[in-house]
């Protein structure tokens, strides 16, 4: 089990965003968190990735605790938001270097990363372009590179998919699912029910507590309905 | 007109959201003018010296113990080798140092002159100057009171006009509050509508069926009236705080407030009409406007001691306009004929602003 | 060392990528420098006097050209009635009017004369050295008809600044506060920015510490504004010949230390701030008290006691105290010490604060 979570809660003053969440995932698994807008998808993901302290729980990610090791975690792990998280004022190449450099890449080895990701985008061209000049799409893709150019265990992403068209949508999951692929586990949050099919397994958040963990097909059969979008119907009528 | 009006709804919206800047914009003038108004004067107290005493006489103490006496000077050493006393200079731990010659308690109280001289660290002219200015006094009251006799009473009488205590604060409060509105009332209307352009909205609000100028006007009109209550807190903490007479109407100051006001807002269009950014903008409004204000309207260096080509520039500053009419009513009690001109000068530097930025936000939408 | 080398670099590639910002950053402070050292000067050059003669004096024209004669004063007319004379006053065309009563001559020689002066307070910073100016003079033009002399004869020596010249102050002072308001601000902006274009979150979940974070921020900020006070110290020697008597060594150091507190001050500002336009208004609101308790318009001296205590505790006053004693008086570090160890200890405060304040978690 490479991500292990016990009892996590967070609470901001009064208000408990997230309600004692204890789950697992295995490695190279597609780990799907699915809710509404404000059910504590993003404040779960944060406390993952070192970004935000638990009120109290446990969690080990990649076989380092998440509190007392945070340094080894964050190491081993690569986040992206929605925001996709890249310098407009730095040209392609500069964004692959920085980040690169922040995760201790150096020379022969940063080279090569940064070669492979302008290649494969097929930026290799653009590569002194600043940022701001890409299309929203690419802009998307290269903040994916970026975040495992460090070869990470564990991949968070934050409702990467959010305010993309559907075809840009796809093309991004054939990319996710490629990396899922190569072993690395992702963890994804979203709130486009159709994307659970691409999980191995979802689990489904209403207000900071976890209903429903399984893989989709499962949950289909057990709640007897056709496709993910009943799941979540039924579950949180 | 009716969109006008949703249109400003929206914009109050988006100022009281933000309540930390709120409570800043507000709050930043009242306790600037306390602060400052209080802390900013002329005249020195407790500057600190040291005596270089040769004649080592009763009359030599007394002129020294009558010096540190007062509440200007503050006795911090006697110096006793000449070698120290530069020393003390360089060290920045007096100001200056008093040296009484050896013969002063001899010569003086037989009509001869009894000499002193004064070592003054000038790399503070101005406290230099002033520290001369009082001593003299000091000394022509210590001959008075030793040798009443000698010397001759008063034969000149001044009168300090306007401003009979010459208080600082008239000095400074309307520089003050010159300086204050200008800064806050340009930095709020350049980011109001840069911030418009940066996140893309601009565009949107250009397709509404609202004008142009209907959009500046909408997203200046809360910030007029933000500032409108700014410089009435600060005319009222002038007049009652600290003390400033109000000679002249109060009609003319509300008019002539209010023209500056439109100015300084025009200056915050102007600034927003040649950049696309938030970040420069506050930088121009704030870092680039505050040394020129501070220094170049007669705030705190008297105009007329410039040099003639800064004389001329100091003209375009809004704020040097604004300053002389507030003092002009409010101390001098006079009219609006004696201030045409600055006046008409406002009212021109307006008109330019909004004409330029009028320009400027045409050809950026012909693009 | 290698993380924090890649957080400077790419601090100065977007500090030098920025267009608009870049003519702020650098060609504004070294104009308003050159021009903004001739404006500020309590220096007067030219006092404007008029004369209220009530009695039709008779040596009304040797006075004037007495008045004529002397640099600091340029006579604008004499008057006959008062309203006049006054409106003078209100049209701000004197600063200073010479009243003199019908038996002036009379009463001078019998000991009972009467002049009165009237001093235009309006411009009043310089009232105070107009009263004395033209108390000399009348004083002395006087005394010509009269051989009083006074008891006690004082000289004076204007040390380090001969001739009272205000730029040679005004432009280390001014110097100061320009490179301080600018990295304020930039430093300000800085991390808020960051936060709002979500940029951060992608640098909190790195391996890089607090520590790097703040030294890569810091670092770029402080090479700049070292760079350009040291181009404006040469260019207020090559424009304005200011003097540098002192040791640069000690400049530099001291530069340094000041640099550590205001960037620091900068910074947690911004690591506490939830928008730009905050952070610039609280920079703001703290910069221009630093620039008016600084002692550099009006002195430290003339302060009442409770402004005295904030004015030392403000960095930019101790700077601009070594600035001006260095490079006017030549003073030695270890006479320094003080300032020293003030700026040091509110370095190592600020830095501490800002780098705490930097939460690489909610």
């Amino acid at each position: 089990m490479i991500i292990k979570v016990e009892n996590l809660v967070k609470k901001f003053g009064d208000f408990t965003a997230v309600d004692k969440i204890s789950f697992q995932v295995p490695k190279g698994e597609i780990f799907g968190f699915l809710g509404a807008n404000g059910a504590g998808k993003t404040t779960a993901i944060k406390m993952l990735c070192g970004l935000s302290k638990p009120t109290s729980g446990s969690a080990n990610i990649a076989g380092y605790d998440l509190v007392s090791q945070s340094e080894q975690v964050k190491l081993n792990i690569g986040y992206m938001s929605q925001k996709f998280s890249l310098y407009d004022d730095l040209t392609i190449g500069e964004n692959i270097d920085f980040y690169g450099g922040l995760y201790r890449l150096k020379g022969l080895e940063l080279r090569q990363k940064k070669d492979a990701i302008l290649r494969e985008l097929g930026l290799v061209k653009q590569r002194k372009d600043l940022v701001k000049s890409l299309p929203l799409g690419w802009k998307q893709k290269l903040a994916f590179s970026v975040a495992t150019i460090h070869e990470p265990k564990i991949l968070f992403l934050d409702e990467p998919t959010s305010g993309v068209d559907p075809i840009t949508r796809r093309k991004f999951w054939e990319i996710i699912i490629a990396t899922a692929n190569q072993g690395i586990t992702i963890f994804i949050t979203t709130h486009y029910l159709d994307e659970a099919e691409y999980c191995d397994r979802i689990s489904i958040m209403v207000n900071g507590k976890i209903i429903a963990l399984d893989s989709p097909a499962n949950l289909k059969a057990k709640l007897n309905v056709k496709t993910t979008a009943e799941i979540f119907a039924k579950l949180t009528r | 007109m009716k969109e006008l009006i949703y249109f400003i709804k929206k914009e109050f919206l988006h100022i009281f959201r933000d309540s930390k800047s709120l409570i800043i914009l507000f709050g930043l003038p009242i306790i600037q003018i306390i602060l400052f108004g209080f802390a900013l004067t002329n005249e020195i107290t407790n500057v600190d010296f040291a005596v270089y005493d040769n004649s080592k006489s009763h009359t030599s103490q007394r002129l020294i113990n009558k010096i540190n006496a007062t509440d200007f000077f503050t006795l911090q050493a006697y110096i006793t080798n000449p070698d120290k006393m530069e020393e003390a200079l360089i060290s920045n731990s007096v100001k200056f140092v008093l040296v009484i010659d050896s013969d002063f308690a001899q010569s003086y109280p037989q009509g001869k002159q009894g000499k002193i001289q004064l070592l003054l660290d000038a790399s503070d002219p101005n406290i230099a100057t002033n520290i001369r200015a009082y001593l003299n006094n000091i000394i022509t009251d210590f001959s008075q009171e030793e040798f009443p006799s000698l010397e001759k009473s008063d034969f000149m009488t001044v009168k300090m006009f306007y401003n009979p205590q010459v208080k600082s604060a008239y000095l400074f409060i309307p520089g003050l509050m010159a300086f204050i509105l200008t800064l806050i009332s340009a930095f709020m209307t350049s980011i109001t509508l840069t911030r418009e352009k940066e996140l893309g909205n601009m565009e949107i609000l250009l397709i509404s069926p609202l004008k142009p100028y209907q959009i500046i006007v909408g997203k200046v009109i809360p910030y007029a009236i933000l500032s409108i209550i700014n410089i009435a807190n600060i005319l009222l903490l002038g007049k009652f705080v600290f003390g400033m007479p109000l000679n002249g109407s109060l009609l003319l100051l509300s008019l002539e407030s209010l023209l500056f006001l439109l100015n300084s807002l025009a200056l915050g269009i102007l600034i927003s009409s040649f950049t696309n950014s938030r970040q420069v903008a506050m930088m121009v409004a704030l870092a680039g406007l505050l040394l020129p204000t501070m220094l170049l309207s007669g705030f705190i260096f008297p105009v007329s001691n410039m040099p003639k080509v800064l004389q001329y520039f100091s003209q375009v500053i809004p704020a040097t306009h604004f300053i002389t009419i507030l003092k002009g009513i409010m101390i001098k009690g006079i009219g609006i004929s004696y201030l045409i001109k600055e006046t008409s000068i406002l009212a021109l530097l307006t008109l330019l602003f909004i004409s330029i930025s009028i320009k400027k936000f045409n050809v950026r939408l012909d693009k | 060392m290698r993380t924090l080398f890649i957080l400077i670099r790419k601090e100065l590639k977007q500090i030098f990528r920025n267009k608009g910002m870049l003519p702020i950053i650098f060609a504004m402070p070294l104009i308003q420098l050159l021009i903004l050292a001739n404006a500020a000067n309590y220096e007067i050059k030219n006092i404007n006097v008029s004369i209220l003669d009530y009695g039709k004096n008779d040596f009304i024209p040797e006075l004037s050209s007495h008045l004529e004669y002397n640099s600091y004063f340029t006579l604008k007319g004499v008057d006959y009635d008062y309203s006049n004379a006054i409106a003078r006053l209100d049209k701000g065309q004197v600063d200073a009017i010479i009243v003199l009563n019908n038996n002036f001559v009379r009463q001078f020689n019998s000991e009972e004369a009467q002049i009165q002066l009237i001093i235009n307070t309006i411009d009043g910073a310089s009232s105070g050295i107009i009263l004395s100016y033209l108390s000399d003079f009348m004083g002395q033009y006087l005394s010509q008809n009269n051989s009083s002399s006074p008891l006690i004869n004082m000289q004076y020596t204007n040390k380090f600044n001969l001739k009272l010249d205000y730029k040679t102050v005004m432009v280390p002072g001014i110097l100061v506060i320009l490179i301080s308001v600018i990295s304020v601000f930039l430093t300000a902006m800085n991390v808020v920015r960051e936060k709002e274009i979500g940029t951060i979150d992608q640098l909190n979940v790195s391996p890089i510490t607090k520590l790097q974070f703040i030294g890569g921020k810091l670092i770029p900020m402080a090479v700049i504004a070292l760079g350009e006070l040291m181009f404006g110290i040469a260019i207020g020697r090559l424009i304005y010949g200011i003097p540098f008597m002192g040791n640069p060594i000690t400049i530099i150091i001291f530069a340094l230390a000041y640099l550590w507190v205001m960037l620091s001050f900068g910074l947690i500002i911004s690591t506490r701030a939830e928008t730009q336009q905050q952070a610039m208004l609280i920079a703001y609101v703290f910069l221009v008290i630093f620039i008016m308790f600084s002692g550099l318009f009006t002195s430290v001296e003339s302060m009442p006691t409770w402004a005295n205590y904030i004015s030392q505790a403000i960095p930019v006053t101790h700077f601009i105290t070594v600035m001006r004693s260095v490079m006017l008086k030549a003073t030695p570090l270890h006479l320094l010490y003080k300032e020293l160890i003030i700026l040091l200890a509110s370095g190592g405060l600020l830095f501490t604060l800002a780098t705490l304040g930097y939460k690489k978690t909610e």
